[in-house]
């Protein structure tokens, strides 16, 4: 239901196994009309990722956006590409229109006038002075998402778990969490695993990014450990939250940031722009 | 060589959108043109539209049973081996087109949005199911478990052509049953906002479905007032107090109201409060509701501010105090209409409390003292009831639901915003009502 994420799509429907999301993901290059020979050098990897994630922080600042709609909006890009493969349409469009139905769902609308046209002036080149593009889009978006639009967030969790652990963050840490729950939203974690699992693994992020020693123990989780992290593994016992759900997402968040530091912006773009002109 | 064009195209690229006036002017010639497809959704169109089973392949339209603003409602038949012979009701929503020979793509509105998240999610059995949505030519088809009645009907029924009171069985276990229903939309974190006697459906076995949730929101964590996104909410016979002093925040409680409006008007056969809607000015201005306050406060009674505290922080509190004082009525209102349960009136009067801080919640309902006293309510509103009501009239001159033939009811109007026409409901084949049309506003 829509306030409870245990008997939610998003549960029911939404959330896979690894394996699953690698068949469906491998079945799109086989079943889907790539009707162009045009081989592409852009794959869905987490370049591509952080590139499409960049794509709507940037129309979200344009629009004032609240980060809420904007999570909403990568949750729907997420799924959307687990069935549709990448050169099929037109990702910027695509970025325009899962923003303009997550500010209806998070009850913020945008008249479509207005989205189509701080789109057009981010990406005057890729996106059509027609609205009714987006509104097609928009119709074509729904129906690959079966109209499951309702989304739950770890933000909620993460405001309840900082009362719980309010001894041990400081405010610093609680933004800190909070940034790095955004910085998901390029990963898989939210098809895998329920919002608390990311809230819980960003505060355990946090709580090993913010001591130096970490960095010393050679990046292995698994070995290191302080008092504040003792606190928290020891809540997890207790709550009958699943530990390696915890550990995997964290690893999986590390792997992200590694990523970034080799993420070469000019290269995805140009990838990304050829792909489209070969459409 | 290849490397060097494409970093050639994509500085030309950059530098457009940059100042894409400036290279337009500076080249003087027209970008590379990539294929149709560049600014569509093709080939991705065609692979969907090629794979999509049409409405018409799983239902058989059967007539149409209700139009309005949002649209209009079908009555159906299932034709495929898994639904065969099931009845639905499938709800078209009306598309906003720029002209009546072709329909454009112009947004999905924010109700019709609303309906369909909100109803993917929902599962009670006191809620109108959802079958299925399909997005089809340019139209939404929402298919729902078939009501055979309604409040509405059932209200007529009661009252035409004579006056034959609601057996006490059946209006008790209608409420009960709405007041589970709207329990759990609470609890869930839903508002209705539209309850009224013509959004209550009931099955043919006796069971309520709480229908219509084109007006529901979800009302945890807003990101603004819940006046902000709707300025009107609620059909103003059904319209809480708190909304009539132009409330920026409002509760659950406003539905509670609702459900105070509709027990009385099982009771009485007639709606309890039926005000005259003052329109909206031109000027965008929501308008005090003075006439529907006064039928409240006639039978109520003037609110006081030792009964209510807050309610002199309301917007339109200044307008309150310049009508006339009543003092309350609905005791003298239940006894000549017939009432003679002591807890039945508890209840009303628990429901149409003025404060909407004290007014009884849904959850709390389900254990009043009306509800668990003899005869208890139950799972068929039309158990040991000696009345058979008809079935649902259709209209079987329309039963063109993908709309081949051009129809005049689609209007014209764009963007997100729900629609904002007062909504004369025709209750095609059920005699014409003096039922009032919600109103919504930008």
């Amino acid at each position: 239901m829509s306030a409870n994420y245990w008997n939610s799509s998003q549960r029911n429907q939404w959330q896979f196994t690894r394996d699953e999301l690698t068949i469906a993901r491998n079945s799109l290059n086989t079943t889907t009309t790539t009707t162009t020979t045009y081989d592409s050098t852009i794959k869905l990897d987490i370049n591509l990722r952080i590139y499409l994630h960049q794509l709507i922080i940037k129309l979200g600042r344009k629009l004032n956006l609240r980060q809420i709609i904007l999570s909403t909006s990568e949750i729907y890009l997420q799924r959307f590409l687990l069935k549709v493969n990448i050169n099929e349409i037109n990702l910027y469009l695509l970025i325009t229109t899962c923003i303009y139905i997550s500010c209806k769902i998070e009850e913020n609308p945008q008249h479509i006038r207005t989205l189509l046209s701080e789109s057009r002036n981010c990406w005057p080149e890729f996106i059509p002075n027609d609205l009714t593009k987006l509104a097609e889009f928009e119709f074509y978006l729904i129906e690959e998402l079966n109209c499951y639009l309702i989304i739950h967030h770890p933000y909620n969790s993460l405001i309840e778990l900082t009362k719980i652990f309010k001894n041990d963050l400081t405010i610093d840490e609680i933004q800190s969490c909070w940034s790095i729950i955004n910085d998901s939203y390029i990963t898989d974690l939210h098809l895998l695993f329920p919002p608390h699992i990311i809230a819980i693994s960003s505060i355990y992020l946090t709580l090993i990014l913010s001591n130096d020693e970490f960095k010393l123990s050679g990046g292995d989780i698994s070995k290191f450990s302080n008092s504040k992290i003792e606190n928290l593994v020891r809540f997890l016992s207790i709550s009958n939250v699943d530990l390696s759900e915890v550990i995997e997402s964290v690893q999986e968040l590390l792997t992200l940031y590694e990523s970034w530091c080799y993420y070469d912006e000019i290269y995805i773009r140009n990838g990304v722009h050829n792909m489209l002109l070969n459409k | 060589m290849h490397n060097q064009h494409v970093i050639g195209q994509q500085q030309e690229l950059q530098q457009l959108s940059q100042n894409p006036q400036s290279y337009l002017q500076a080249t003087n010639q027209p970008l590379r043109v990539a294929s149709n497809d560049f600014f569509t959704i093709d080939p991705y169109r065609k692979r969907k539209d090629q794979s999509r089973i049409s409405v018409l392949q799983k239902y058989e339209i059967l007539g149409y049973i209700a139009a309005g603003t949002y649209g209009k409602v079908y009555k159906a038949k299932g034709k495929s081996v898994n639904n065969l012979n099931n009845l639905y009701a499938i709800k078209k929503f009306k598309t906003d087109s720029k002209d009546n020979e072709v329909i454009h793509y112009t947004g999905i509105s924010q109700s019709a949005i609303r309906e369909m998240s909100l109803c993917k999610e929902l599962n009670h059995q006191n809620i109108t199911q959802l079958t299925e949505i399909v997005l089809e030519r340019k139209c939404i088809y929402m298919v729902f478990e078939f009501g055979e009645h309604d409040l509405l009907q059932i209200i007529h029924f009661h009252s035409h052509p004579d006056f034959k009171p609601i057996p006490e069985l059946t209006l008790k276990s209608a409420i009960y049953q709405i007041l589970q229903g709207l329990s759990y939309l609470h609890q869930n974190w839903v508002l209705h906002r539209d309850l009224k006697p013509a959004n209550i459906m009931v099955t043919n076995d006796g069971v309520i479905k709480i229908g219509d949730l084109g007006l529901a929101r979800k009302f945890n964590n807003p990101l603004q007032s819940l006046y902000s996104g709707d300025k009107v909410v609620v059909t103003i016979w059904y319209r809480a107090p708190e909304l009539l002093l132009g409330a920026r925040h409002y509760t659950p409680a406003i539905d509670l109201w609702a459900v105070g409006c509709i027990l009385a008007e099982l009771l009485s056969l007639r709606p309890l409060f039926k005000g005259e809607e003052t329109k909206m000015d031109n000027k965008k201005q929501v308008p005090f509701q003075e006439n529907q306050l006064l039928k409240i406060l006639e039978i109520l009674g003037t609110p006081t501010l030792d009964k209510w505290p807050s309610l002199n922080n309301y917007p339109e509190y200044s307008q309150l105090s310049k009508i006339t004082q009543f003092p309350s009525n609905l005791k003298a209102w239940y006894q000549s209409n017939g009432g003679t349960n002591k807890n039945c009136l508890k209840l009303l009067f628990d429901l149409l409390e003025y404060d909407p801080a004290k007014r009884l919640n849904a959850l709390d309902s389900l254990d009043h003292k009306w509800f668990t006293e003899n005869p208890k309510p139950v799972d068929n509103i039309f158990a040991n009831s000696k009345f058979k009501y008809p079935q649902r009239k259709i209209q079987k001159d329309d039963n063109d639901i993908l709309g081949n033939v051009n129809n005049p009811m689609f209007g014209n109007h764009h963007g997100y915003n729900v629609g904002n026409n007062a909504n004369k409901r025709a209750y095609a084949g059920m005699g014409v009502y003096d039922e009032q049309g919600r109103k919504r506003v930008r």
